[in-house]
């Protein structure tokens, strides 16, 4: 390991080898979007039942990328993620629900925007809640935040023209243009395969994951990044280094508030139908699980944590007629959600004990050659 | 070039008084050293002037700027730059980024600028980084602003925390204890570093330091703390013939309480 080490060192400090090390450098930076092109060939050769899966791991892992700049770089406890997901999902799905007969109303504004603004409201909500993330801190924060997602639940459940109650209501289909990006309207074919809701959704799903890596990833890099890990480690010494600790706090609990709006909208959309018991604790926990297990202020980590989290249920669901040891969902026996719960209460555990910089860290271990 | 002036600082945890009507007067482009036992109310002066305590009395002024009653940030924005005791970085996070928190009181890129990723907050990252360099060799960190700051030896991480308080471009610098236990030769090395700051960058000094051939050496003032109060100031020359000062150091009879306190614990540690 230390050997890899030297020798890159030794290359660089060599004059001739400096453009090798400047096109190792541009390798580098490009791997992660050589990436990309598998990624956007998927929906030519899986199915929707498939994709599915890939597309709500992907909407998750947008979530848990905001969780993960609250919680890991700021270091302010919330579990509240999934009510400000509720936000982003239920706005949406009123905005540009038409006013029909069924039992929740809507305004039937256009779809894009309507995307645009549920995203909004989701960080309007942390805005408005920011002042209490922003004095009470850390564990506290956790139980003050817990507060809304019980609220979040009883209005869901109750304020039926919004939300349609306890039985859920339909989420319009997104239409940019009058090309729907998660419908089948207009037809179109590519290499043989028709794209219709799933295999479109998957792009709009992989989009918006990218761009909120991109952003995630260069706001903890960048100066906020910078003042909210400091005033994690320590409080004073940021203070010091004039950063005005409420408004960093406030400030980091509204922008993964967007986060948490972004995966709501993608969520409903993938959905195409919500109701509020998926908006519940239970999920809120599960953000945090992703979190933990990806490593704690990890974009990266994050992102492995919600894919894998939201995956691992649902992939072990397909295949439970093939594990013999996994009973059917309902039958009261160990189904797949049940067995994926305790797995990642062990692996919470285990990466608590063993490696607390989660996936991230593991990842880090093995390539130790980036510092 | 400007002075900080403390007055009348009375500062009370409980029953327990820890600042008992201090005043003292930083004169710019000074090292000014603040010594006293263990117990004298140093690091809560500290904690007084940089926000982190709020004084039931008196006034703490930079020059025409009241900061009696202004938050840390807000003090840290008026040129007072702080380097803590028990070193307070991210040990997760490079020696370059530790250090380029400190420009945030000079930069101004938010959330937004820099998750579009503008290039004016690309532009400004490369200007401080630069001058962040520059700041990193001059307190002998030049290579090492790639190194994980956990990783570095105790004494290159005291350097740290020296440098990010000089990172902030301050008018005056607070270090708490920034040679406390190192070997006599890297010591030495700081000393040199903090006459080069106020030669050099033309920044006060308020030093707190038990190394007292140290602070004799280097502080053109020295204030002298005992159970709170200022008992002695001036010159190192004028302040090592104080009788109250040997009397606090070797724990004789106290000159206020009256009564006799030898207490070996108040004895110099370092």
């Amino acid at each position: 390991m230390s050997e890899t080490t030297t020798l890159r060192r030794a290359g660089q400090a060599a004059p001739s080898s400096s453009s090798r090390a400047g096109r190792a450098a541009l390798v580098r930076r490009a791997a992660p979007w050589l990436l990309l092109l598998p990624l956007c060939a998927v929906p030519l050769y899986l199915d929707g039942s498939w994709l599915i899966i890939g597309i709500l791991g992907m909407s998750t892992a947008v979530g848990a990328i905001g969780l993960t700049l609250l919680v890991g770089t700021a270091g302010q406890l919330s579990l509240a993620h999934a009510f400000f997901v509720a936000v982003g999902a239920y706005t949406y799905a009123y905005l540009a629900g038409e006013s029909g007969p069924s039992a929740a109303g809507g305004l039937g504004l256009p779809t894009l925007p309507a995307a645009l603004a549920a995203i909004a409201a989701a960080g309007l909500a942390g805005l408005l809640f920011s002042p209490v993330a922003a004095r009470v801190g850390g564990l506290y924060l956790g139980v003050a935040s817990l507060a809304l997602v019980f609220i979040g639940e009883h209005v869901l459940k109750n304020a039926t023209p919004l939300t349609g109650g306890y039985n859920g209501r339909e989420v319009a289909t997104l239409a940019v243009g009058g090309f729907e990006v998660n419908g089948g309207a207009p037809g179109l074919w590519v290499l043989g395969v028709p794209f219709t809701g799933r295999e479109r959704l998957w792009y709009l799903a992989l989009a918006v994951l990218v761009v909120s890596i991109v952003v995630a990833g260069r706001i903890v890099r960048g100066r906020p990044g910078r003042a909210l890990q400091l005033m994690r480690d320590n409080p004073a010494a940021a203070g010091s280094m004039g950063v005005p600790a409420h408004r960093y706090k406030a400030a980091a609990f509204t922008v993964s508030s967007v986060f948490a709006g972004a995966a709501g909208v993608l969520t409903a959309l993938a959905f195409e139908f919500i109701v509020p018991q998926y908006f519940t604790l239970h999920l809120a926990v599960l953000y945090l699980a992703m979190a933990v297990i990806g490593g704690l202020g990890s974009v990266p980590g994050a992102v492995a944590g919600g894919l894998f989290v939201t995956a691992l249920p649902l992939v072990l669901d397909r295949f439970s007629g093939s594990l013999g040891f996994l009973a059917a969902p309902g039958s009261g026996g160990l189904d797949a959600a049940m067995f994926a719960r305790f797995v990642f209460g062990a692996l919470l555990v285990i990466v608590l004990i063993a490696e607390p910089g989660g996936l991230a860290g593991l990842w880090r271990r093995l390539r130790p050659s980036r510092r | 070039m400007t002075a900080l002036r403390l007055e009348g600082i009375r500062l009370r945890f409980g029953g327990v008084t820890a600042l008992d009507g201090l005043g003292f007067t930083v004169e710019p482009g000074t090292v000014h050293a603040l010594i006293g036992p263990n117990g004298a109310g140093k690091s809560s002066c500290f904690n007084v002037i940089s926000g982190h305590y709020r004084p039931e009395a008196g006034t703490v002024a930079f020059g025409d700027d009241d900061l009696t009653h202004l938050p840390p940030h807000e003090i840290a924005r008026r040129g007072v730059g702080r380097a803590f005791q028990n070193i307070a970085l991210s040990a997760h996070e490079t020696v370059l980024d530790n250090l380029m928190v400190a420009r945030h009181r000079l930069t101004r890129s938010g959330f937004v600028a820099t998750a579009l990723g503008l290039s004016r907050v690309r532009r400004e990252e490369r200007l401080h980084q630069a001058r962040v360099t520059e700041i990193a060799e001059f307190a002998g960190l030049g290579g090492k602003l790639d190194t994980l700051a956990g990783a570095l030896a105790y004494g290159d991480r005291k350097r740290v925390e020296l440098a990010r308080a000089l990172a902030s471009e301050p008018g005056i610098v607070l270090l708490d204890e920034p040679a406390a236990g190192m070997p006599s030769h890297e010591k030495w090395d700081i000393a040199h570093l903090i006459v080069s700051v106020r030669d050099a960058l033309g920044i006060s000094v308020l030093l707190v330091e038990h190394d007292m051939p140290m602070v004799m050496a280097i502080a053109d003032r020295v204030t002298v703390l005992d159970f709170g109060r200022r008992i002695a100031g001036g010159t190192p020359a004028e302040v090592q013939n104080s009788p109250e000062v040997i009397a606090a150091y070797l724990g004789s009879s106290h000159p206020e309480a009256g009564a006799v306190t030898v207490s070996p614990a108040r004895e110099e540690t370092s």
